[in-house]
């Protein structure tokens, strides 16, 4: 791909590497067309500006490896919350209505039950190692695209078993409220419940969307560290 | 100067141009160029990451601002936190040079 030779082209080009994030194609673009246009009123040649700021694909790359670090920091914080929210929600809802018969005498109960209990806790457990790896990622490009892959594995592996324990969940409510006449003290649980539902697809969303930024981000990693080591543009 | 030598020390390279008061990255660049006197003659581009990831470690905080021109512009300014990190990083690159200028001088001395 040839070289930008005009801001205007520059900026697009970084706008299109960093198109996987919105945010933060919009502030790069932002401040990126504020220095070329300083360079070019300081008597720079548009295509001086330009080569002097540096190659468009390794420029994005330092940007997504700020990026992604901060992101995937966020992520195992949130993700870790949204499962204590879950575990909230859940511990509630059990506290407001109790234990009742028709559930101690389920088989449907016997099963999931069970399965919700360990679906929580290796949420809270994946959840927890994303967290601490999102903590500590490193600042070599190796490393880094090692912790990134962990941290979206061990988020995925957290996001599924909360789903999992939600769904079970439902189920059991389903049963409890099958055999419950229909009262206002019905409404708390199923609102709780509804709460975990919009829990849960909040973390699939922030998951997916990690996910998608940290392949389209890793590519870009990757591609300089290739550049860098053949000996083409990088931060030698 | 050796890309490999500034890239270990940028942080501190751009806490330092933001150490007499908060500037836009052009800004800080053209003061880096200025009072090292062409020595550290960066890849602009690189100064922007820099920006961003310091800002992340709560070492800088920022805000849009309009530039003479009507453009949008993102200023940056040391945070307490940052103004430490500077203080830190100043006196361990001190002792470092210091150490590094007596060695260096000793050995000058001692050859024939």
């Amino acid at each position: 791909m040839p070289a930008p030779e005009t801001i205007r082209a520059y900026l697009d080009d970084l706008s299109d590497a960093l198109g996987f994030d919105s945010a933060l194609c919009c502030r790069v673009r932002a401040e990126v067309e504020d220095h070329l246009h300083e360079a070019v009123a300081d008597g720079a040649p548009e295509r001086d500006a330009v080569t002097r700021f540096g190659p468009v694909r390794d420029i994005a790359a330092q940007f997504a490896e700020a990026s992604l670090t901060v992101q995937t920091k966020t992520a195992g914080i949130t993700l870790l919350l949204g499962i204590l929210g879950v575990y909230f929600a859940m511990r509630g809802r059990v506290a407001w209505w109790g234990v009742s018969d028709a559930l101690r005498h389920s088989l449907i109960a016997a099963a999931f039950v069970p399965v919700m209990r360990v679906a929580f806790w290796v949420a809270l457990l994946a959840g927890l190692l994303c967290w601490a790896f999102a903590n500590r990622i490193p600042g070599a490009r190796c490393e880094l695209r090692k912790s990134l892959f962990w941290v979206v594995l061990l988020g995925a592996g957290a996001t599924v078993a909360s789903v999992v324990g939600v769904a079970t969940d439902i189920v059991l409510v389903g049963v409890r409220i099958s055999a419950t006449a229909w009262t206002a003290s019905t409404l708390l649980p199923g609102v709780m419940v509804t709460g975990e539902i919009l829990l849960s697809a909040f973390l699939v969303r922030e998951c997916w969307v990690l996910a998608y930024r940290v392949s389209a981000g890793s590519r870009l990693i990757d591609a300089r560290s290739g550049a860098s080591r053949d000996g083409g543009p990088g931060f030698r | 100067m050796e890309g490999e030598i500034l890239k270990g020390h940028l942080d501190m390279i751009v806490l330092a141009a933001l150490g007499s008061g908060p500037a836009h990255g052009y800004a800080a660049i053209e003061t880096i160029r200025k009072t090292s006197q062409g020595a550290l003659n960066l890849p602009e581009g690189t100064i922007y990451p820099a920006l961003h990831r310091l800002e992340a470690s709560g070492l800088l905080s920022s805000h849009w601002e309009q530039s003479p021109a009507g453009r949008r512009r993102r200023v940056y300014a040391l945070t307490r936190k940052g103004v430490k990190a500077l203080a830190d990083q100043r006196t361990t690159w001190e002792q470092f040079s210091h150490a590094i200028a007596a060695l260096l001088g000793a050995s000058a001395h001692a050859s024939p």
